[in-house]
């Protein structure tokens, strides 16, 4: 109620796209840094290899061992790796396969996660006990260590990175799911859907599952953070995406042996790693906010009016 | 005339873990086409068990015990597939509830969700197109008395006041052209003048589809207002049944003759309105012979022994061994 209220005062305050999500999240503070940040990240990932055409390091595969190690000059501005390659170059081609593997996997997770929790939250039964008891399993296991037993089984590739890092994430989107089901499925509205004559599939797709991805949206901004770090770790072990494509957790792994002589190899990359993460959870924190109706009451306050 | 719905000895019972919770134990009702039915009762008499069993959606632990016949159009719904089901909800028997707000979806526009009825009661083979089916949503709000529909179909359901959101519930109804419309107390949550046009609307509705009316209510005004035929259920039975005429002015079961000194008239005092005394008995174990009986000021002997069947007296029928004992009296006076 007090939500409302707040509402009323707030037409005034900012009448600019309150009711969309987007204008929402600008409005909340750390939404409106992981938008920006994350911004940034998807122009490089989907420009990257136009902005670095005039280096030969844009080919991943060259190699100069004479320019090799070279510190952050003005000819190359974060200096120059252990086969002499541009390192600026190789992070922003690099861009693209971080996001890529961090939302793909995510995006399996859900296409595997969603509809099992909301089949298994909406029949119950046998299916629900054999889908809760395999979550149990995925769930029982570390995720870092889940991922790395299942790259070493499938090989190493981006493909395979993906599958194994999603696996980690799946089963928190059917706990999710499953949960907000068994209370909609419960309202009135998908009992009087039946009523008309919707069969029992139709009100569960059509009806209860609509009304339970208020939480999924919250939470993958948040899983897409966690995938990328453990990606970036099965990278770093040389178990994620092989060389020479410029994938930062690789790249941070192949650096290791200069972390005394050249630390920049190391920073720049693992800060790359942090920016991609801190976007994707920033985002995270901003939506919880705007779906959750008591923060955003604070969240909406309307500025204190000068007497 | 044969009637649309007849409801035979209709028993659904609840199990559950304290016990079987038998919601109807013997219903027996019948509708014609056209007409309305007013199902009356208190609270926990079966009334809304005995509708939802209709369209067979009494929901998890329930069942419709076998021996139990609900014919509707000459088919027995109560062992009818669920198959077979999905044709009659919607297309021949719609229901509309009890609280329109929660009933509809919060997700959707109100237009949207009457065009998905539409859609989905679209003849088999016969596919509507989105916007055909936007359009029917529209002209069935403008039926049911909504003020530019074309507006009104962008709306949330949130941003509906609860009269305009059971005109909606109606118009979904109606989507299918249904013979029969449940409708589940569907003015209890409706202040008194919006409950007046609603009841209002759902004459006329009648009328002009020929659909009939199976209401369920433990409003007298309600009834006095829609009803042609009476059903009083009373512990999962119906004790008393007729034209609402009839029923009212001469009620023959001491249950219905309770239950309308029960209700408030406006210039009574407190004195003049009467509790039935004790209460409603558990659907855990009905009391054996008459269920009334214990609380029962005319109770003899015989009515705690043996359930009394439902008999013809006078214009209407009762279930009570005090009718029934009267009208052997007058029958051996004849003789």
């Amino acid at each position: 109620m007090t939500d409302i209220v707040l509402d009323a005062a707030d037409l005034t305050a900012a009448p600019v796209a309150r009711d969309r999500v987007l204008g929402r999240l600008w409005r909340h503070r750390s939404g409106r840094v992981g938008l920006v940040l994350l911004a940034v990240y998807l122009i490089v990932a989907v420009f990257g290899p136009l902005m670095v055409l005039w280096s030969p390091s844009s080919d991943v595969a060259y190699q100069n061992l004479f320019q090799a190690l070279k510190g952050p000059s003005a000819q190359h501005l974060l200096g120059t790796d252990q086969l002499g390659r541009d390192e600026m170059v190789r992070l922003i081609l690099g861009a693209r396969y971080t996001l890529l593997i961090g939302v793909g996997a995510v995006a399996l997770g859900l296409v595997v996660g969603v509809p099992l929790g909301a089949v298994s939250g909406f029949y119950r039964g046998w299916i629900d006990l054999v889908v809760q008891r395999i979550v149990d399993i995925v769930l029982a296991f570390p995720n870092f260590l889940l991922a790395l037993a299942l790259v070493a089984v499938l090989g190493p590739g981006l493909r395979n990175v993906i599958i194994a890092v999603s696996l980690a994430s799946f089963p928190r989107f059917v706990r999710l799911v499953r949960a907000s089901v068994l209370s909609v499925r419960e309202r009135p509205f998908a009992e009087a859907a039946r009523a008309v004559g919707v069969s029992r599939a139709g009100v569960l797709w059509r009806y209860v599952v609509p009304n339970c991805m208020a939480p999924v949206f919250v939470q993958v901004p948040l899983e897409v953070g966690s995938a990328i770090l453990t990606a970036a770790g099965l990278g770093f072990l040389g178990l994620g995406v092989q060389q020479p494509t410029p994938e930062w957790g690789a790249m941070l792994g192949q650096a290791q042996n200069y972390i005394f002589s050249q630390s920049y190899l190391v920073t720049f990359p693992g800060l790359c790693i942090l920016g991609a993460i801190l976007a994707f959870n920033l985002l995270g924190d901003g939506l919880r906010d705007v779906f959750d109706p008591r923060v955003r009451a604070v969240v909406r306050r309307p500025k204190r009016q000068a007497t | 005339m044969s009637p649309l719905l007849e409801i035979r000895n209709l028993r659904t019972y609840f199990r559950t873990t304290a016990g079987v919770y038998r919601a109807a134990d013997g219903v027996d009702l019948s509708l014609d086409p056209g007409r309305t039915l007013c199902l009356v009762g208190e609270s926990g008499s079966g009334k809304s068990v005995t509708a939802l069993s209709v369209m067979r959606l009494v929901g998890v632990g329930g069942s419709i015990e076998p021996g139990s016949k609900i014919l509707f159009g000459g088919r027995n719904l109560a062992c009818a597939s669920e198959a077979e089901m999905l044709k009659i909800r919607g297309h021949e028997i719609a229901m509309i509830f009890q609280e329109p707000s929660t009933s509809l979806d919060p997700v959707y526009t109100v237009g949207y969700q009457i065009a998905e009825a539409v859609r989905a009661q679209a003849k088999p083979g016969q596919k509507v197109t989105r916007k055909a089916a936007l359009q029917r949503a529209a002209e069935l709000m403008r039926l049911v008395g909504i003020a530019e529909p074309q507006q009104r179909a962008c709306d949330y359901p949130h941003q509906m006041s609860g009269g305009m959101l059971q005109r909606v519930m109606i118009a979904i109804a109606l989507a299918g052209n249904p013979r029969l419309l449940i409708a589940d107390e569907p003015t209890t949550a409706l202040d008194a003048t919006i409950q007046a046009q609603i009841l209002e609307l759902l004459k006329e509705l009648q009328v002009k589809f020929g659909m009939a009316i199976l209401m369920i209510t433990h409003n007298f005004g309600v009834v006095a207002e829609m009803a042609d035929d009476v059903a009083v259920m009373y512990a999962g039975r119906v004790v008393e049944r007729g034209s609402a005429a009839s029923v009212f002015t001469a009620p023959q079961h001491p249950y219905t003759q309770a239950l309308l000194r029960s209700v408030p008239v406006l210039g009574m005092t407190i004195e003049d309105l009467h509790a039935i005394p004790g209460s409603v008995p558990s659907p855990l174990g009905w009391p054996a012979g008459c269920r009334f009986a214990p609380r029962c000021q005319h109770a003899f002997e015989r009515c705690r022994l043996e359930q009394p069947p439902l008999t013809a007296a006078g214009t209407q029928e009762s279930a009570c061994w005090l009718t029934i004992r009267s009208l052997d009296k007058a029958r051996e006076v004849q003789h």
